[in-house]
C-alpha cells in the first residue's frame, strides 16, 4: 500500500490477500468498531468484546486467502464475526450477560427523557434486551451495513424473516426507549 | 395499534435500512405520522438511533489485536524459513545410502543405489510409506524425522559459532537458507558473515543471534510469547512467579506473573513492560491438552519431556511409547504403555508448520487442561 493513498476497500482486500501488512491493518482498523459492537451486543461485556476483536482479526488473517470476493467484504466479515462469537459461546469460555428489561424500564423514568434516548449506555442496554436472533439481524443490517438479501444469505434465513426480525427488534427498542409513543 | 400503524412502521423501518419504499408508502407514512403519536414516536426514535453511533472500539483493543496478528505472521515466516532450511539441509545431506533419494526425481517408488531407502510406496491400507532397510514408517513421519534432522543441523551450526566446534564438519547451511531466515526475521535475528559454501564441504559456522523458541514454563506448563501487553501491573492480579532470562542473555531471574483476562494467557513483567504469553495447547477428542515441560529458563530453549518420562530410543516411540492414533489435527500421538491418551500423550518431533509443537526437535508431552 502506498503511504498517503486512500485505496478503496477492494484494493485493500486484494493487497491484504497478497501479504501487504499495512493494507491488512488498514482494512481491519476500518471495521474494528463493527466487530467490537457485534461482540459487545452479543456478550454484553466490553472485555469479552475486546477478545472478540482479537479472535476475529486472527481469523480474518488466516482465512483471508479463502475469501473469493463474491460477497462484499463486510458481509464476509459479519459471518466471520458471528462464527467467532458462536464458537466462543459453544466452547463455554464466554457467556452472554443477561439483562432484565424490567431494569431498563425502571431506569428510564429517571432524568430527562430526550437525554435518555440519545444516551449510548441506555441504547446498548436496550439492545441486549432484544431476542438474540432479532439483535443479530439488526446488527447485520445496521452495524455491518448488509442489505436484507446479504443478511439473509449470511444468516441462512429467508429475506422476509430478516425484515421481520429487524422490524421486531426496532419495535422492541422503541418500546423500551420511548415514553411518548410506544404501545405500552 | 391497528394494521395501518403496522404497515407504516414497517415501511419506516425498511426506509431506515435503505430498502426500497414506494412513493405511495412514503406519502402514507408521512400523513399517518402527522396524526398518530405512536408511529411518530417510532420514526423519531429511529432517527435518534441512526444518529447514535455504534459502540466505538478502544485504540488499545485494536492495537492488541493487530499485535497478535503480527506475532502470528512473524512466527509463520520463521516456520516457513525453517522448513525451507530443513528442505535444503536435507538435500545437502546424503541419507542412508550413497546418493540422496531426491536425486532420482521419479513419481514411482524411488530407491537409492544400495536399496536402503524406498519412497512413495504404499502399505496394505493404501497409506504412503517409506521403507528404510527392512523397516517401514509413514511418509508423514519420515518427513518429520528429516525435518528434525535438518533443525538439529542448524542448531549445531549455531553452537559451533559460539565456540562449540566439535561437530563442525557435520553442519552445512547454504547461503540461500541463511538468507531466508534473515528475511523472515525482519532484522530481529542477525545472520552475518555467512560463508559461501561448496556442497559437501565442511562449513565454518555462521552467527545466529536471537531465539526462535520463545517459551516460559509456569506451573510446569509451557507458554508461548505473544507480544507486548498493554496496561499496568498495578491493575493485574498476581498469579505467581516465572523463572526465565527471556531474551536478555542474562542468568534466569524470577519475574512476576499475572493472570490475564484472556483465558489461557498469563502476563509477565519484564523491566516495567508487560508481556503476553499464551498456554500452548492441542486438542484430542475435542478436549484440550496443555504442553508440559521441564523448566525452560530462557528463550531459545525448546520444551522437553517432563521428569519421569524417558526420551524414546527411536522415532516410533521405542519401548517408551505406544502409538495411539492421531489428535484433532491428524498428528500421531503416543502413550505410555498401557495408558489411555486421555490421561496424557506424547508427540514426536517434526510436526508440520502450524502445529503447536512445530519446530521442536524433541518429543513433547501433553496433559489434559483441567
Amino acid at each position: 500500500m502506498v503511504p498517503g493513498e486512500q485505496p478503496d476497500e477492494a484494493s485493500l482486500v486484494e493487497a491484504a490477500k497478497g501479504g501487504d501488512e499495512a493494507a491488512f491493518e488498514a482494512l481491519m482498523r476500518a471495521h474494528a468498531s463493527a466487530v467490537y459492537a457485534h461482540g459487545l451486543r452479543f456478550f454484553g461485556e466490553s472485555s469479552t468484546a475486546d477478545d472478540v476483536v482479537q479472535e476475529v482479526f486472527i481469523k480474518v488473517y488466516r482465512s483471508l486467502p479463502t475469501y473469493d470476493g463474491r460477497a462484499r467484504f463486510s458481509t464476509w466479515l459479519f459471518r466471520v464475526t458471528r462464527n467467532v462469537c458462536l464458537d466462543m459461546l459453544r466452547k463455554g469460555t464466554r457467556r452472554p450477560v443477561p439483562v432484565d428489561p424490567i431494569d431498563l424500564v425502571a431506569s428510564r423514568d429517571q432524568g430527562d427523557h430526550a437525554q435518555f434516548v440519545v444516551d449510548t449506555i441506555a441504547i446498548e442496554e436496550a439492545m441486549r434486551a432484544l431476542q438474540p436472533e432479532d439483535r443479530e439481524a439488526l446488527g447485520a443490517v445496521t452495524i455491518f451495513g448488509l442489505s436484507y438479501q446479504e443478511a439473509a444469505e449470511s444468516l441462512s434465513i429467508p429475506v422476509g424473516t430478516v425484515k421481520s426480525r429487524v422490524f421486531r427488534a426496532r419495535r422492541t427498542l422503541v418500546s423500551l426507549l420511548d415514553t411518548e409513543g410506544g404501545d405500552r | 395499534m391497528d394494521a395501518r400503524c403496522l404497515q407504516v412502521q414497517e415501511a419506516i423501518s425498511r426506509a431506515a435500512d435503505g430498502d426500497k419504499v414506494t412513493a405511495d408508502e412514503a406519502t402514507l407514512a408521512k400523513r399517518h405520522c402527522a396524526e398518530c403519536a405512536e408511529c411518530a414516536a417510532f420514526a423519531r426514535v429511529l432517527v435518534a438511533m441512526r444518529r447514535h453511533p455504534v459502540p466505538d472500539v478502544a485504540e488499545q483493543t485494536v492495537e492488541r489485536a493487530l499485535s497478535a496478528v503480527r506475532d502470528i505472521r512473524q512466527t509463520e515466516k520463521l516456520e516457513t524459513a525453517r522448513a525451507a532450511a530443513a528442505a535444503r539441509a536435507t538435500a545437502l545431506t546424503p541419507a542412508a545410502g550413497e546418493e540422496s533419494a531426491n536425486d532420482a526425481g521419479s513419481d514411482a517408488a524411488v530407491t537409492n543405489k544400495k536399496g536402503l531407502i524406498s519412497l512413495n510406496e504404499r502399505d496394505s491400507r493404501g497409506v504412503e510409506v517409506v521403507r528404510i532397510g527392512n523397516r517401514i514408517i509413514s511418509q508423514q513421519r519420515f518427513v518429520g524425522l528429516v525435518a528434525s534432522a535438518a533443525v538439529l543441523l542448524l542448531v549445531i551450526v549455531v553452537a559451533a559459532d559460539q565456540g562449540v566446534r566439535v561437530m563442525r564438519d557435520a553442519a552445512m547451511v547454504s547461503e540461500e537458507t541463511a538468507s531466508d531466515i534473515r528475511e523472515a526475521q525482519d532484522g530481529d535475528v542477525v545472520l552475518d558473515q555467512l560463508p559461501a559454501q561448496d556442497n559437501g564441504a565442511a562449513a565454518s559456522a555462521p552467527s545466529v543471534a536471537g531465539a526462535v523458541a520463545q517459551y516460559v514454563t509456569f506451573e510446569d506448563r509451557v507458554y508461548r510469547y505473544m507480544g507486548v501487553a498493554s496496561g499496568s501491573a498495578a491493575d493485574l492480579s498476581t498469579a505467581g512467579t516465572v523463572r526465565s532470562a527471556l531474551d536478555t542473555g542474562d542468568a534466569a531471574a524470577n519475574r512476576n506473573a499475572y493472570t490475564s483476562e484472556t483465558a489461557g494467557q498469563i502476563i509477565i513483567e519484564n523491566e516495567g513492560s508487560l508481556l503476553n504469553f499464551s498456554l500452548v495447547t492441542r486438542t484430542f477428542g475435542d478436549n484440550t491438552y496443555a504442553l508440559k515441560s521441564e523448566s525452560i529458563t530462557a528463550f531459545g530453549e525448546w520444551p522437553s519431556l517432563p521428569n519421569g518420562i524417558p526420551e524414546p530410543s527411536s522415532a516410533d516411540g521405542g519401548s517408551t511409547f505406544d502409538e495411539a492414533g492421531t489428535d484433532d489435527l491428524g498428528v500421531a500421538i503416543f502413550t505410555r504403555p498401557g495408558r489411555d491418551p486421555e490421561s496424557g500423550f506424547a508427540v514426536a518431533p517434526g510436526t508440520a508448520s502450524g502445529d503447536p509443537a512445530s519446530g521442536n526437535p524433541d518429543w513433547t508431552w501433553w496433559e489434559p487442561v483441567d
